[in-house]
C-alpha cells in the first residue's frame, strides 16, 4: 500500500488519538495565503473571490472596525490571547480554485484527493446516492460542491455557496447580509464579516416546503488557516425547510480558529429547523490543539406565526464559543433550541442560547443536556429577555448538567430579563452524575461498563436526540460514546 | 491615576476618601490605632485604583449606580460630648413602637451609627458567655478583612480566573463598598458568645437613621464559639420620610463547629435612601446558619451573602423577601460557596415588583472538587404587578465536583388569573383577592422561621404593610 507509507506520518499521529477517526490530513494542491492579517489581505481575499465592491466595502468597513475592538474573554474558559498575525486567512485547493469564477463550475473539477476526504467522511459528493439529503460540501476556504441543485432549483430554492450567491444573487445577499449579525455585534463577527472565506447561501421561496434536508459538511484541513464561513438562510411566508450542518478537522497540534456567522431569516408563518453536529478536532489529552469553535448564530423570526429550531450537538473543538439566538419579532412565533453539549478531556464549551422576546404570544423552549467528563469544562449560558411588549410572552428553560468523573466542572449562568408581567417565565435546572445503582443494573444484566454509561448518557440526551433529523440522530449517538471512551477508568 | 468617571461620581469618591482622610488625621498620634490608619489607607488606594463599577462589569450589569451620585454624601455626624444621640436627634422610644417586638430582646438601639444608652433595653439579661464590645480600638482592629477566610473573589473575573474553585486562604475582597467601608471604619461592633453558650433572648440590633444626606457606615462582627446559639435581629430603618440616608454596611460572621445563627435582616428605609449591605459568613464543621432578609425600602438598595461552607456537615439557609414598590431598584444577591464534603444549603427569594420598580436577583452555588454530597438548592420567585415593572434575576451553578445534587429554579409572571376567579367566585372581591394571594407569596420565606413569636410578629409586620397595596390598574388575562 503506498498510501500507508505516505500516510505513515499521519497514521502516527491518529493513532495517539484513536477516539478522533475524522483526524486525517488530506495532501492536496492548495493555494494558501501567507499568514497575517491586514487590509491587503483582507482585498485579496475579495479579489480572490472576485467579489462586487458593495462586498468589498462590507469586509473593509468590518475590518475598519475590528481592528479598534478588543478581544473577549469573559466566556468561562481560559486561553492566551490570539495571535491573528499567525493565522492564514484563505486556503483553497488548487485544482477546484481555478474553476471559481469561471462560468460553469462543474463537478468533476473537484480535486480527486478532497473528494476522498469526503468520502472517508461519509459525505456524498455526487449526488447519484439515494440519499435525501443535499450537500455542500466546504474545504477550506471554499465550497467545492453542491449537490442537488438542479432538483432544488426546479421548486425556486436557491442553495449554493456564498460565493456564488454573491455573484448570482446580489440584491438577496445585499437585502440580508448583516441584518441579523451586523458587522460590529461583536468581536468574531466584525472579524468573519472581514475575511469571511464561504458558506452556504439558501433562500426558500414563499409557500415551498423544501423536500429533502439541506446540509453542509465543513473541514478545516490546511495548519493554522482560519474558517470564516458565512452562512444566511431565508424562508419566506409559509416556508419549511431542514438544514443540517457538521463539520471536522485533521488532528493538529496547534489551535485553529473557526469564526462562522450564519443568519437566518424566516418569514411569516415559516419553519426552519437548524440542526448542528459539530465535531471539530477537541485537541489532545494535554490541551494541545484542537479547535477554537468562536461562531455567532442568530435567527430572527420577522412575521407572525414563525417558527426557528436550532438543535445542537457539539462533541468537538478545544473551546467553543457559541449562543444560538432567537429574535422573536412576529407575534406568536416560537424560538427552540435543544442542546447536548459534551466536554472531554480538557475541552471548555460556554455555550446556551438567547431568546429575544419582542412580539405578542411569543413562545420559546430551552432544553440543554451538558456532560461533562475528564478535566473539561461545561458551562451553559443563555439569556432569556422579555421586553415590555411581548405580553404574553412564555419561556420555559431547562438546563440539566452531568458529571463524569471528579476533574471536571459543569456551570450554569442563566440571564433572565422580564418586563412584562404577562410574561410566564420558568428556568430549571439540575446537576447529577452516572449514579451507581444504574451502572450496577446494568453490569448485573451482562452490559459492560462502557455500553452501560453510553445508554445513560444517551437516555439522559434523550430529549435533544428525538429532535435531530435521523440520520444525524444516529451519529451523533455514535459521536457521544466515541467521545466519551476512556472517561470512566 | 483613577479611572474615568462622570464628574458627580468623581465628587462622590473624592468627598468620602477626604473624610478617610479627615479620619486619620484625627487618629495619626494614636499608637492603638496605627494598624487602623494603614488599612484605611490601604483600602482607599484599592478604590482609586478601581473606582466606581459600570454596568459592564458582570456584578453590576443590572445595578446602576446613578441614584448614589444624586447627592454628596458626608459622613454621619456624632455627638461631640458624651450627649445620648438619642436627644440630639430627637428620637423616642415611642417613635420605634413599630420595630419593636412584642417578645423579649437584648436591645441595642444606634442613632446614626452612635449607640443610644436611653433607647436600649434588656440589657440584664446578657451574661458572661456573651460579650458585647463597642467603639474600642483594639476591636475595631481585629476586624479584618483576612478573617474572610475562605472566600475567593468578591468581584467579577476574579473569581473565574482561579480553577480549580477551592476555598483559599488568602482573601479576595474587591467590592467598593467593602473597600469603602474599610477605608471610613471607625466605630464597629463586635459580639462574641462563649462555646456551648446558649442565648436564649434574640439579640435586636436597631439602627436608626436621621441624618439627612449622610453616610451610616456600619462595621459588625460576630463570633460564635464551637456550639453557641443565638439570634439576632438586624433592622435598618428611617423614621420618617425625610432624610436621604446612606447606609453602608459590612458584617462579618464567623461559627464554630457545631454554632447555631439565626439571622433576621429588615431593612426599611425611606424612599429616598440607600441601602449597600454585605455579610460574609464562615461556617466550620456542622454549624448551621439561617438568615431572612426582608428588603422593604430604599430608593436603592443591594444586599449580598457570601457564605462560605468551610467545614464537613455545615448547614446554610438564605431567604429573601423583597417588596419593591414606586421607583425602587432592590438587588438581593447570594454567593454560596461548599468547600467541604457533606454540606446543604437551601435558598427561597422571593420578590413582587410593581409600580416603575426594579427587582434584581443573583445568586451563584460553586461546588469545589473536595465538596463531594453536596447538596444546593435555590429558588427565585417573581411576582410582577405592573406594566412597567422590572425583574432580572441570574441563578447561578458553578460545580467542580461530581457527587453533588445541586438545581436552581426560577419563575417570573404575573399572578394566574385562575386564582383571582376562584377568589372571586366565592364573594372575594378582586383588590382582596390580589392582596391575599400577594400575601401568600411573599410570605412564604418566612415559615423557616423556627420560633413561632418571631415568625407571627413579622407576619403581622409584612401583612400589615401588603394591606397597603394599593388596588391594582392592571392585571393581564382579567382586564374589567
Amino acid at each position: 500500500m503506498t498510501d500507508a507509507t505516505q500516510y505513515q506520518e499521519i497514521n502516527d499521529l491518529l493513532s495517539k488519538n484513536q477516539h478522533y477517526k475524522e483526524g486525517f490530513f488530506t495532501r492536496t494542491a492548495v493555494e494558501t495565503f501567507e499568514k497575517g492579517l491586514n487590509e491587503t489581505v483582507v482585498r485579496a481575499i475579495s479579489a480572490k473571490k472576485n467579489e462586487p465592491e458593495w462586498m468589498l466595502d462590507f469586509r473593509l468597513k468590518a475590518f475598519e472596525h475590528w481592528k479598534n475592538m478588543p478581544e473577549p474573554h469573559w466566556a468561562k474558559a481560559e486561553y492566551e490571547p490570539l495571535d491573528y498575525q499567525d493565522y492564514s486567512y484563505y486556503s483553497a485547493p488548487e485544482c477546484n480554485q481555478c474553476a471559481v469564477g469561471e462560468d460553469e463550475p462543474s463537478e468533476q473539477e473537484i480535486d480527486p484527493e478532497v473528494a476522498k476526504a469526503f468520502a472517508a467522511l461519509g459525505v456524498p459528493l455526487d449526488g447519484s446516492g439515494d440519499s435525501d439529503v443535499a450537500v455542500d460540501a466546504i474545504f477550506d476556504s471554499v465550497s467545492v460542491s453542491t449537490t442537488k441543485r438542479e432538483e432544488l432549483s426546479e421548486l425556486g430554492i436557491i442553495f449554493c455557496s456564498f460565493s456564488e450567491a454573491v455573484h448570482d444573487y446580489p440584491e438577496l445577499v445585499q437585502q440580508y447580509l448583516g441584518s441579523v449579525v451586523p458587522y460590529h455585534d461583536n468581536y468574531f463577527a466584525a472579524l468573519n464579516s472581514a475575511v469571511a472565506s464561504d458558506g452556504t447561501f439558501v433562500y426558500v421561496p414563499e409557500g415551498v416546503r423544501c423536500p429533502v434536508d439541506l446540509s453542509t459538511y465543513f473541514r478545516i484541513n490546511e495548519a493554522k488557516t482560519g474558517q470564516f464561513e458565512r452562512t444566511i438562510l431565508i424562508a419566506e411566508k409559509g416556508s419549511y425547510v431542514s438544514y443540517l450542518e457538521g463539520c471536522s478537522a485533521p488532528v493538529r497540534d496547534t489551535y485553529q480558529l473557526h469564526a462562522a456567522v450564519v443568519e437566518v431569516i424566516v418569514h411569516e408563518r415559516a419553519e426552519v429547523k437548524y440542526s448542528t453536529v459539530q465535531n471539530w478536532y477537541p485537541g489532545d489529552e494535554d490541551c494541545e490543539g484542537g479547535i477554537l469553535n468562536f461562531v455567532t448564530k442568530r435567527g430572527v423570526c420577522e412575521g407572525a406565526h414563525a417558527k426557528l429550531s436550532w438543535t445542537q450537538a457539539e462533541t468537538g473543538s478545544a473551546i467553543t464559543w457559541k449562543y444560538p439566538s432567537c429574535v422573536l419579532k412576529g407575534d406568536h412565533s416560537i424560538g427552540e433550541f435543544y442542546s447536548v453539549a459534551l466536554t472531554n478531556r480538557r475541552q471548555q464549551a460556554d455555550t446556551g442560547t438567547k431568546m429575544i422576546h419582542i412580539g405578542k404570544n411569543t413562545r420559546s423552549t430551552i432544553i440543554s443536556k451538558g456532560l461533562s467528563a475528564g478535566h473539561s469544562d461545561n458551562t451553559y449560558r443563555g439569556l432569556v429577555r422579555i421586553l415590555p411588549g411581548a405580553d404574553n410572552a412564555r419561556n420555559f428553560t431547562q438546563c440539566d448538567s452531568m458529571l463524569i468523573g471528579n476533574q471536571c466542572g459543569a456551570h450554569t449562568f442563566p440571564y433572565i430579563e422580564v418586563e412584562n408581567p404577562s410574561a410566564q417565565m420558568e428556568h430549571e435546572a439540575t446537576t447529577s452524575r452516572i449514579g451507581e445503582d444504574q451502572l450496577f443494573y446494568c453490569q448485573q444484566r451482562g452490559i459492560s461498563e462502557q455500553d452501560a454509561i453510553s445508554m445513560i448518557v444517551n437516555g439522559f440526551c434523550k430529549d435533544v436526540f428525538s429532535e435531530l433529523p435521523l440520520e444525524f440522530a444516529q451519529e451523533a449517538e455514535e459521536l457521544l460514546a466515541v467521545s466519551l471512551e476512556g472517561s470512566v477508568g | 491615576m483613577s479611572p474615568k468617571m462622570p464628574p458627580n461620581a468623581r465628587q462622590l469618591l473624592e468627598a468620602l476618601e477626604q473624610q478617610s482622610q479627615a479620619l486619620n488625621e484625627r487618629d495619626q498620634d494614636d499608637a492603638a490605632r496605627a494598624k487602623l490608619v494603614a488599612r484605611r489607607e490601604a483600602a482607599r488606594e484599592c478604590l482609586n485604583q478601581t473606582g466606581w463599577p459600570t454596568r459592564k462589569h458582570e456584578n453590576w450589569h443590572y445595578t446602576g449606580l446613578t441614584p448614589l451620585f444624586e447627592s454628596p454624601f458626608a459622613l454621619a455626624d456624632t455627638p461631640d460630648d458624651d450627649r445620648d444621640p438619642a436627644e440630639t436627634a430627637a428620637v423616642t422610644e415611642a417613635m420605634l413602637a413599630d420595630c419593636l417586638p412584642p417578645f423579649a430582646t437584648i436591645r441595642l438601639v444606634f442613632v446614626d451609627g452612635v449607640y443610644s444608652d436611653s433607647l436600649s433595653a434588656g440589657l440584664d439579661a446578657i451574661d458572661d458567655s456573651l460579650s458585647i464590645e463597642m467603639a474600642d480600638a483594639d476591636a475595631i482592629q481585629a476586624f479584618t478583612l483576612e478573617d474572610l477566610k475562605g472566600y475567593a473573589g468578591v468581584q467579577d473575573g476574579t473569581r473565574n480566573a482561579a480553577r480549580p474553585v477551592a476555598p483559599s486562604d488568602q482573601p479576595n475582597v474587591d467590592d467598593v463598598f467593602v473597600h469603602i467601608n474599610e477605608m471610613l471604619l471607625d466605630q464597629g461592633l463586635t459580639i462574641r458568645l462563649a462555646p456551648n453558650a446558649v442565648l436564649e433572648q434574640p439579640l435586636q440590633i436597631l439602627q436608626v437613621v436621621t441624618q439627612d444626606r449622610k453616610l451610616v457606615n456600619l462595621r459588625t462582627q460576630f463570633e460564635l464559639g464551637h456550639h453557641a446559639q443565638m439570634t439576632w435581629l438586624n433592622q435598618v430603618v428611617s423614621l420618617s420620610d425625610q432624610p436621604r440616608s446612606w447606609v453602608n454596611r459590612l458584617q462579618q460572621v464567623s461559627l464554630g463547629e457545631g454554632a447555631v445563627a439565626r439571622q433576621l435582616d429588615w431593612q426599611d428605609l425611606n424612599a429616598q435612601s440607600l441601602f449597600t449591605g454585605l455579610t460574609f459568613v464562615d461556617q466550620a464543621a456542622h454549624s448551621q446558619w439561617q438568615t431572612h432578609s426582608l428588603a422593604l425600602g430604599a430608593r436603592w438598595s443591594r444586599q449580598q451573602g457570601y457564605v462560605c461552607l468551610n467545614g464537613e456537615g455545615a448547614d446554610a439557609e438564605q431567604n429573601t423577601l423583597a417588596w419593591v414598590r414606586g421607583q425602587q431598584l432592590t438587588d438581593s444577591r447570594t454567593e454560596t460557596q461548599h468547600g467541604a464534603p457533606h454540606c446543604t444549603s437551601r435558598q427561597l427569594h422571593k420578590f413582587v415588583v410593581q409600580d416603575q420598580a426594579r427587582g434584581v436577583f443573583n445568586g451563584m452555588i460553586g461546588v469545589a472538587r473536595a465538596a463531594q454530597k453536596t447538596d444546593g438548592q435555590m429558588d427565585n420567585k417573581n411576582l410582577l404587578l405592573s406594566p412597567k415593572a422590572k425583574m432580572d434575576t441570574k441563578p447561578q451553578l458553578e460545580i467542580y465536583a461530581d457527587d453533588v445534587a445541586c438545581s436552581h429554579g426560577c419563575a417570573s409572571g404575573e399572578i394566574d388569573a385562575d386564582q383571582i376567579f376562584y377568589a372571586q367566585a366565592r364573594g372575594i372581591q378582586r383588590d382582596e383577592a390580589v392582596r391575599m394571594i400577594t400575601r401568600a407569596f411573599l410570605l412564604e420565606p418566612l415559615e423557616s422561621i423556627a420560633q413561632s413569636a418571631m415568625r407571627h410578629w413579622l407576619h403581622d409586620l409584612v401583612s400589615q404593610r401588603l394591606a397597603q397595596l394599593p388596588a391594582l390598574q392592571y392585571l393581564a388575562g382579567c382586564d374589567q
